[in-house]
């Protein structure tokens, strides 16, 4: 479980809040997307979670990240890395650059907490089947796709074995089926592993796909905080600098234009607007 | 796209504990680089670093990286001693107004002899041992692990910076640039790759430092390792007499000859 107290956060040397009173509770297991404007405070965010700020990210900090009801901010990150795992945009700037191999580089956070080698081999086999890369396992990180890549960031968080997830965008640079590996990646986790998600994302869709709860941030505030229906459907998504899905939009199109009904809710998934339409080529559906 | 130096063999010498192999070069060097003759350094080169990289079986690799690494520099040395060494009196040829000087042609040559044993052995090293073996045998005795990190991800930090480059030149390319033809041309187009090159790299530092925290790279615990790595005490006696024997030999030559 993860908890903010009333945390308030400014980087070092700037006046403007990144975080503002964010005061909010994930429970464990849950799938939550972070969305909002560049600048929002999406990455903030996650650092704050993962033990990043205070810890590397001086600045000034008020209130309380409770992870597992221990404070971030009193534990090392070092002992933290068990607890929440971290994963960046870009896979290649998380390898460490001193392995040649896949499996290599799997282990390479395993040997920096003194694992025994045996448990090192079993959990570097685990993490790699978990992502799929087993087949990989002898290649160079760097010969890999850009899906792959960023599931062997990933796996190398998970050998940690981590009880929370922390994505930053980890599909940003992947094309639509890099994402899709990603994501039915994570999801076949949660469902095994009772993993908690935290994951900054711009692709609406696959959030409403997979998400349980969003929250979406502007200047340093949760403003939105609700499940995907409630969230990504709301009128006030993109004045907030989000984009609403594509299913949204063509549905609110259609209302504007008297197609769909007012009093009928917004879809943000695909089946659901696939049955708006539907329903609106019933005979009841058709409007005057 | 290669993204690493090292080069996998079944060599014998591939099998030794990483720490010999440096303290085989660092010997090597340190006879090499003390002696005043550059009859000394080259003749290293040709009788202990030229066969153990045919036992490394590197050969073909280590040749043309030591061309790639040794030419410019022999060819700038040995334009610039020769033509303008300080002080010289002999010269031995004219060519125009320049006069080639004797002097300078002699410093050029043990200059040479010594680059050629640095990046000889240097390179011997670089290609036959593997970066995290290198990197866990100096922790292993002693060294600290952040210093042993930066010393070897930087070295592996070399080729990744290359494939970066390269899509930067493709980037700037596809947008017009040339960047070949002429060497003024080459020059020219040097400028718009750089920048982003060093920009995009420095940009990485703080994500890296981040990534490298998120996979414990601080914990205050004993490191394992991965791969089998086997130390002998029959090694660890050569290392000593290496060490030992080349001290004696240094210091030999800089007090006798």
């Amino acid at each position: 479980m993860i908890r903010f107290e009333r945390v308030t956060y400014s980087y070092p040397q700037t006046k403007r809040p990144a975080l503002r009173d964010v005061q909010l509770q994930i429970d464990e297991g849950s799938w939550v997307a972070v969305l909002g404007a560049n600048g929002a405070g999406k990455s903030t965010f996650c650092a704050a979670v993962a033990g990043f700020i205070p810890h590397h990210f001086r600045g000034e900090l008020y209130g309380r990240v409770l992870v597992n009801r221990t404070d971030t901010a009193a534990t090392p990150l070092s002992e933290l890395v068990t607890q929440v795992g971290f994963v960046f945009q870009n896979p290649l700037n998380q390898f460490s650059g001193a392995k040649l191999t896949v499996a290599e580089e799997a282990a390479f956070g395993l040997e920096n907490l003194g694992v025994p080698r045996e448990a090192m081999i079993r959990r570097v086999e685990a993490a790699l089947e978990w992502m799929g890369l087993q087949t990989v396992a002898d290649r160079s990180p760097y010969a890999l796709s850009g899906g792959e890549q960023q599931r062997l960031a990933l796996a190398c968080i998970l050998v940690l074995e981590p009880r929370i997830l922390v994505l930053d965008e980890p599909t940003s640079q992947l094309d639509s089926a890099g994402t899709r590996e990603v994501y039915d990646s994570l999801r076949s986790l949660l469902a095994s592993r009772h993993l908690t998600v935290i994951l900054v994302e711009h692709k609406t869709e696959w959030i409403a796909q997979y998400a349980d709860r969003v929250l979406v941030l502007n200047e340093g505030a949760v403003v939105l905080d609700g499940s995907p229906r409630e969230v990504l459907a709301h009128a006030d998504l993109s004045r907030l600098g989000v984009n609403p899905t594509r299913y949204t939009i063509a549905a609110r199109a259609a209302r504007d234009l008297g197609i769909w009904p007012s009093d009928r809710g917004l879809p943000v998934a695909l089946e659901e607007a696939v049955e708006g339409f539907r329903l609106l080529q019933e005979p009841e559906g058709i409007r005057p | 796209m290669k993204r690493s130096f090292f080069l996998l063999r079944s060599s014998g010498w591939h099998t030794l504990y990483p720490l010999t192999k440096l303290v085989v070069v660092m010997a090597v060097l340190l006879v090499g680089l003390a002696a005043p003759s550059p009859i000394v350094p080259l003749a290293l080169c040709v009788i202990v670093i030229l066969p153990l990289v045919a036992w490394a079986q590197i050969l073909r690799e280590w040749l043309r990286a030591s061309a790639i690494v040794l030419l410019p520099f022999a060819i700038s040395v040995l334009l610039i001693q020769t033509l303008f060494f300080p002080g010289a009196t002999h010269s031995f040829m004219s060519v125009g107004p320049f006069a080639l000087k004797e002097e300078g042609l002699f410093f050029a040559f043990g200059t040479i002899a010594r680059l050629l044993l640095l990046a000889g052995a240097g390179l011997l090293l670089l290609l036959s041992t593997h970066p995290a073996d290198m990197m866990h045998a100096l922790e292993q005795h002693g060294l600290p692990p952040a210093l042993a990190y930066i010393a070897v991800a930087a070295l592996e930090l070399v080729p990744q910076m290359q494939a970066r480059a390269e899509s930067i030149a493709d980037a700037q390319r596809a947008r017009g640039l040339e960047i070949e033809g002429s060497f003024l041309t080459r020059v020219r187009g040097l400028v718009p790759l750089l920048a982003p090159l060093v920009l995009s790299a420095l940009s990485d530092v703080d994500e890296r430092a981040m990534a490298l925290e998120a996979r414990a790279f601080s914990a205050r615990r004993a490191k394992t390792s991965f791969k089998p790595l086997v130390d002998t005490k029959r090694q660890s006696v050569i290392r000593w007499c290496l060490v030992c024997g080349a001290i004696v030999f240094a210091a030999a030559e800089v007090l006798i000859l």
